[in-house]
């Protein structure tokens, strides 16, 4: 039996094993996920796949989240694609930064589990369904 | 021996005036009959004093104009001696400002006062400007910028090194505000404070250490940090600033703090990585797994999340140790942090069979803390309270005390000797036996102290052999 679909996922993450634990989780509550392993390979798969959410990492090679999220956010085809930055820096500036530069939220990597995640990111795809954004 | 010297036009009085002065015990310098006169035998003789007659009809320069000339040049004081007590001569005679007056006819200890006052009062102000030029060269030694506001915020005393740091020269700042000088809240306290000295009241920032932007002459900007005193005297109040620039400070913070950082990727990556993988497992991404197998995998889940801890304390006290804590102090809940603290150890503690058990009032308690550092400071005490007892309650109580909060965190361990209670919070310390997995490197606790100082709180220990141990933070509220 095909699984129902919940849609697609984007993870723009460097590190291979981050991709591995969040691809599994994911793959394995229904979605459908992208990778890339850098910022210019995100900010395509970006334009061209069009997930309904990106899993953005901040240090990337190539070109930073920082960088891509900018990016998105002025494209017109996908600027109000939600964006979930997920990064190891947690400093209140870097944060701020993200949101100041049109992140919808700020996930600290290390401080939750794989499952943790799994949970945020159902609640936010409940909420796109129901037409808000928070 | 004072020498003094008489100007009058009347030779029997200046006659009388040398008999006068020798009788009181002084020398007699010169005696002159003019205006012109006195100015070329002052130069001459240089008396210590001169006594001069103001009107002298019949001569081209009068004593006025005389002292006026004399001051100038020799800076030599003059007592005026007159008969008239006319207003208009004596409103001229005061712009001159001579060191006093006598009118004629006078008695001889009227002459002996005024000179004597006229004396000791040129004395006393050749040693205020001595005393002056000492303190002003060091002022103006000085590699501090040092300068002077009034209650109005205009500058009123700029020293060299104010000159160099901020651009402009005391010309260009003496009389106008300072607020073009420091960015707009910083000046916009400093004036606020300087009212609350001005009526009557006390100011916290007086003899603190602050940071602030510097504003130059070119509109550029630099981080200063600036130390206050504030001073009342007849004529108001002022404030002194002692200001140094201090970018190239804050570039090294900046490169501590962002080698910390790095370092702290690099360590925390690859065990979040590996946590993440046994999670993943557990929860039946790789397949079906046996019991042996979920055992390992979860004795490896604890250790490495025990490795986080250690990671994350290490780079605590790395930063405290270089001085590059920055701390946030807002308005929290504290059962809020409080809760956020205990999550990690619900789990724990379920294992081992203890009881938590919390209390605390019906109306929440709002602390002024930063709350990462008031969780981690609870974390690292929760954590080894965990770690520490095997069997009985946890107990965490929340109350308020006068104007701070007090967390209780007490358990039903071993508890501490006299000796261990000295060590405790301590960083440097004898291990006894070998340090094994449980115990950690035991910095945590010294971590929590740091961090509760860094927001005005406090953390002890209560603990006898045998009865377990309470640990008492105590923050202070918000607005109190």
């Amino acid at each position: 039996m095909e699984k129902i679909k919940k849609g697609t996922i984007l993870i723009v993450e460097d590190e291979p094993v981050f991709r591995l634990i969040y691809k599994g989780v994911f793959e394995h509550d229904g979605y459908v996920v992208l990778e890339a392993q850098d910022g210019e390979i995100g900010w395509q798969m970006a334009v061209e796949k069009k997930p309904d959410l990106v899993l953005l990492d901040l240090i990337l090679p190539r070109a930073s989240g920082y960088e891509v999220l900018q990016r998105i956010r002025k494209e017109e085809s996908i600027k109000t694609m939600p964006v979930v930055i997920f990064s190891i820096m947690g400093a209140e500036k870097d944060i701020q930064k993200a949101l100041d530069l049109g992140a919808d939220y700020y996930r600290v990597k290390g401080s939750n589990s794989p499952r943790d995640i799994l949970g945020e990111i159902n609640t936010i795809f409940d909420k796109l369904r129901g037409g808000r954004k928070t | 021996m004072h020498r003094i010297m008489v100007v009058d036009d009347e030779a029997i009085i200046t006659s009388q005036m040398q008999d006068y002065l020798q009788l009181l015990g002084y020398e007699v310098a010169g005696i002159a009959n003019s205006g012109e006169d006195a100015i070329e035998s002052a130069r001459k003789l240089l008396p210590d004093l001169i006594l001069m007659d103001i009107v002298m009809p019949r001569k081209k320069i009068d004593g006025i104009t005389a002292s006026e000339i004399i001051k100038k040049e020799l800076d030599i004081p003059v007592i005026f001696m007159t008969a008239y007590g006319g207003e208009k001569i004596l409103e001229r005679a005061k712009t001159v400002e001579p060191v006093g007056f006598i009118i004629k006819p006078f008695q001889e200890n009227e002459l002996k006062i005024a000179i004597e006052v006229a004396l000791y009062r040129k004395e006393m102000e050749r040693k205020l400007r001595e005393s002056e030029k000492k303190y002003r060269s060091v002022v103006d030694a000085a590699v501090d910028a040092i300068f002077t506001i009034d209650i109005d915020g205009n500058v009123v005393f700029w020293n060299r090194a104010s000159e160099a740091l901020f651009g402009q020269t005391s010309e260009a700042t003496i009389g106008k505000p300072f607020t073009r000088l420091l960015s707009e809240s910083i000046s916009g306290m400093v004036r606020q404070e300087m009212r609350r000295i001005f009526s009557g009241g006390h100011s916290d920032i007086v003899g603190k250490t602050l940071e602030a932007s510097g504003i130059r002459k070119d509109g550029s900007t630099f981080p200063v940090e600036f130390t206050l005193t504030a001073w009342k005297i007849h004529e108001g109040v002022f404030f002194t600033i002692i200001a140094r620039d201090i970018t190239e400070r804050k570039k090294i913070e900046q490169m501590k703090s962002d080698f910390v950082s790095l370092v702290s990727h690099q360590l925390k990556t690859p065990v979040a990585g590996i946590m993440g993988c046994i999670d993943n497992m557990l929860m039946g991404l790789t397949g079906e797994i046996t019991d042996k197998q979920k055992e390992y995998l979860n004795i490896m889940r604890d250790i490495s999340s025990r490795n986080l801890r250690i990671i994350s304390n290490l780079l605590n006290v790395s930063r405290i140790e270089r001085g590059i804590v920055s701390v946030n102090l807002q308005a929290q809940s504290l059962d809020e942090a409080v809760e956020i603290a205990l999550k990690g150890y619900r789990d724990a503690m379920g294992k081992k069979g203890l009881k938590l058990v919390i209390q605390k009032p019906q109306e929440d308690i709002l602390v002024l803390a930063d709350r990462d550092k008031l969780v981690e400071a609870l974390i690292n005490s929760v954590e080894n309270a965990v770690k520490f007892t095997d069997a009985g309650t946890i107990t965490v109580r929340m109350k308020k005390h006068e104007t701070s909060a007090l967390v209780e965190i007490q358990d039903t361990g071993p508890g501490l000797t006299e000796e261990m209670k000295q060590m405790v919070f301590k960083k440097d310390r004898m291990f006894t036996g070998e340090p094994s997995i449980k115990e950690g490197c035991g910095l945590g606790l010294y971590t929590a102290m740091e961090f509760m100082k860094l927001q005005q709180g406090t953390i002890s220990v209560q603990s006898d052999p045998g009865k377990g141990c309470t640990f008492v933070f105590r923050i202070p509220l918000a607005n109190s």
